[in-house]
């Protein structure tokens, strides 16, 4: 979010983790959007090198630029739910778990629910545009000069789709773990 | 139920998910796939629509500007540029009464025309900037108001994240609402800069703790060469973006990518950038922009269904029932975002509030890139407002001083407050100020 920036992320190393695996698949992704951002930075960078002082633009870099975002979003967003990083409006639940801690943790493992049947949901929905895209050849770029598969970007809303339902999924558990001992 | 009562039931319940704290891209996504459901009675058209929102609705070249003006923003405020741009100002306006109160809203100015975020501001000027007011001997409460009050400027002076939002929202170009956003940022900037030279005049004694600054006099003078060193990338990168965006040679993507590589380079060259750093800076950029692109997906899908339900149509008749005119509902309009802003984030007002008005406003005569400045001031007072001001919360975050209590900072940012709100209905009743430059 805009307004959700974490400068303090910027100063300091993250504390080291415990063996986390779903954290390791979720930030490996994410790792690649990381990468893939700066690609892009390049790319466009060279593109406006290219064309104003050597007079050799590079072609379809608005249409490369324009996929990216797709990739660079479904990539990332299972590690920005795990790390707690959706944006929300807290104030309300911030209180509840301190006036209420037990249903303030009910809500949230809701909230983790809901919230893994939604990236289900865009997960499926991406399913079989994906096929149809494979079966037809669905191509973006201009043909003869450079042509990409559409396929696979449609392939990473499902994979993100899945990624944020898993990460939904084991906050859900977390949430679960933290609250039975009290009620046990 | 016909569908508009439906559109306005699923309005209601998005607000009340929403305030109980369900993630923002969640609720919106659940409640616009639910809401083209029941409108169409047909599940598959829910998920067609999803498919849609995922896909082509957000591979959209302009979209690319959210990561790279995150990115830019981080590396600038990394830099510590920020201190440069102070330090100078602060040089240059030595003599003046309020002098550093000033020097923090021009640093703040010309910091904002290299970064779209404010929280990126806030947290770096408070480092900067209220030690060093502090130790002038003004109030803490003001030192840390003004910091807090002049952030706003970061998405008021292009780039600006919420320009970007605003544009993909309103279908307006996101370069005119760049160019659009300089002349009411800089009249909001010299509000408060006459704002802050009439308290250190008429009444020091608001501001200040000890009537005589005591460090002022034996402050070494910075030379001329000195000042020009330490301007020089900063300048050199405004130039660069918004020279660039407003003689057409960039799109706003390019000035994204030349200025992220131009503030890499910044960082690289003052030694503030090692492997590691650059890494944190890369995947915080990653987090931020998943989380907004994520929002604009979810905003797309819920925009579909309000126009579906026929909702922006129905407040629209209603608005005219009223006969409040357009100012009436320009009224309207904003103290509902203001409302909103006390407990909401920016970038999800605008997503809740832009798809249902924008059709509205521009039914009434407003010019789009001059409602969507109007909004985006009313959004901007919103992180100064209690209880959720953001602004207000990364400078006390950063400060971390348990003794100074969150109040004192939103008492110390009341006066901008109001200086925004002036300025707001002055820019709204003359639209020639935002749309001057884009014509």
């Amino acid at each position: 979010m805009a307004d959700e920036i974490d400068m303090a992320a910027l100063d300091a190393a993250a504390a080291p983790q415990p063996f986390d695996p779903v954290l390791m698949i979720l930030d490996g992704l994410a790792a690649i959007g990381t990468i893939w951002t700066f690609g892009l930075m390049l790319l466009i960078c060279a593109d406006v090198i290219g064309r104003s002082f050597l007079n050799m633009p590079i072609t379809g870099v608005a249409e490369i630029a324009a996929h990216s975002v797709v990739g660079i979003v479904f990539l990332q967003i299972g590690s920005t739910i795990y790390h707690h990083r959706m944006t929300r409006a807290d104030f309300l639940i911030e209180r509840i778990r301190r006036w209420a801690p037990g249903l303030g943790r009910a809500m949230e493992a809701l909230f983790y629910l809901l919230g893994a049947a939604v990236m289900f949901f865009v997960a499926q929905a991406a399913w079989p545009g994906m096929w149809t895209s494979m079966n037809l050849r669905e191509f973006f770029g201009v043909q003869g000069l450079f042509t990409v598969p559409t396929w696979p970007f449609r392939g990473l809303i499902v994979l993100g789709g899945g990624a944020g339902c898993l990460a939904y999924l084991v906050l859900f558990l977390h949430e679960m773990r933290r609250m039975l001992p009290r009620h046990g | 139920m016909d569908d508009v009562t439906l559109g306005f039931a699923l309005i209601g319940a998005m607000v009340a998910l929403i305030v109980i704290g369900l993630p923002i891209g969640i609720t919106l996504i659940s409640t616009g796939a639910i809401g083209v459901w029941l409108i169409r009675d047909n599940p598959d058209l829910a998920f067609r629509f999803t498919a849609m929102a995922t896909y082509s609705g957000i591979q959209d070249y302009l979209f690319a500007t959210i990561p790279l003006f995150v990115l830019m923003g981080l590396l600038v405020s990394i830099s510590d540029v920020g201190k440069d741009t102070f330090d100078v100002a602060q040089n240059m306006l030595r003599r003046v009464k309020g002098g550093l109160g000033i020097a923090t809203v021009g640093a703040n100015a010309v910091f904002a025309a290299v970064t779209g975020v404010s929280i990126a501001s806030a947290a770096v000027f408070t480092k900067v900037a209220v030690p060093e007011m502090v130790r002038h001997g003004y109030t803490m409460r003001f030192a840390t108001g003004t910091v807090a009050g002049s952030s706003i400027l970061g998405m008021l002076i292009p780039p600006s994240l919420l320009m970007i939002v605003y544009g993909v929202l309103a279908e307006v170009s996101i370069g005119s609402m760049f160019i659009a956003g300089i002349i009411p940022g800089v009249i909001i900037a010299l509000g408060f800069v006459v704002m802050i030279w009439c308290y250190a005049t008429f009444a020091p004694h608001r501001i200040m703790e000890q009537a005589q600054s005591p460090a002022m006099r034996d402050e070494p003078l910075m030379g001329t060469a000195e000042m020009l060193g330490k301007s020089l990338p900063i300048l050199s990168l405004v130039v660069l973006i918004l020279g660039g965006l407003y003689s057409g040679f960039f799109t706003p993507t390019e000035a994204g990518a030349v200025g992220a590589a131009g503030a890499l380079l910044i960082a690289i060259i003052r030694r503030r950038l090692d492997a590691p750093k650059f890494w944190r800076v890369l995947r915080e950029t990653g987090l931020v922009s998943a989380a907004i692109l994520f929002l604009l997906i979810a905003a797309g899908l819920y925009s579909r269904m309000l126009s579906m339900a026929g909702v922006p149509n129905a407040i629209g008749d209603f608005v005219e029932h009223l006969g409040l005119g357009a100012y009436g509902f320009l009224l309207a309009f904003v103290l509902v975002v203001l409302l909103m802003g006390m407990i909401l984030d920016s970038t999800s007002i605008l997503l809740i509030m832009v798809p249902i008005g924008a059709p509205i406003a521009q039914a009434m005569g407003f010019d789009l890139i001059h409602f969507g400045i109007i909004v985006i001031i009313a959004v901007e007072m919103g992180l100064l407002t209690p209880p959720f001001g953001i602004s207000v919360f990364t400078v006390k975050a950063t400060l971390a001083d348990p003794k100074l209590g969150i109040e004192t900072i939103f008492a110390g940012a009341m006066p901008f407050i109001l200086v925004m709100g002036v300025a707001l209905v002055f820019i709204a009743i003359f639209p020639v100020l935002s749309t001057a430059l884009v014509k």
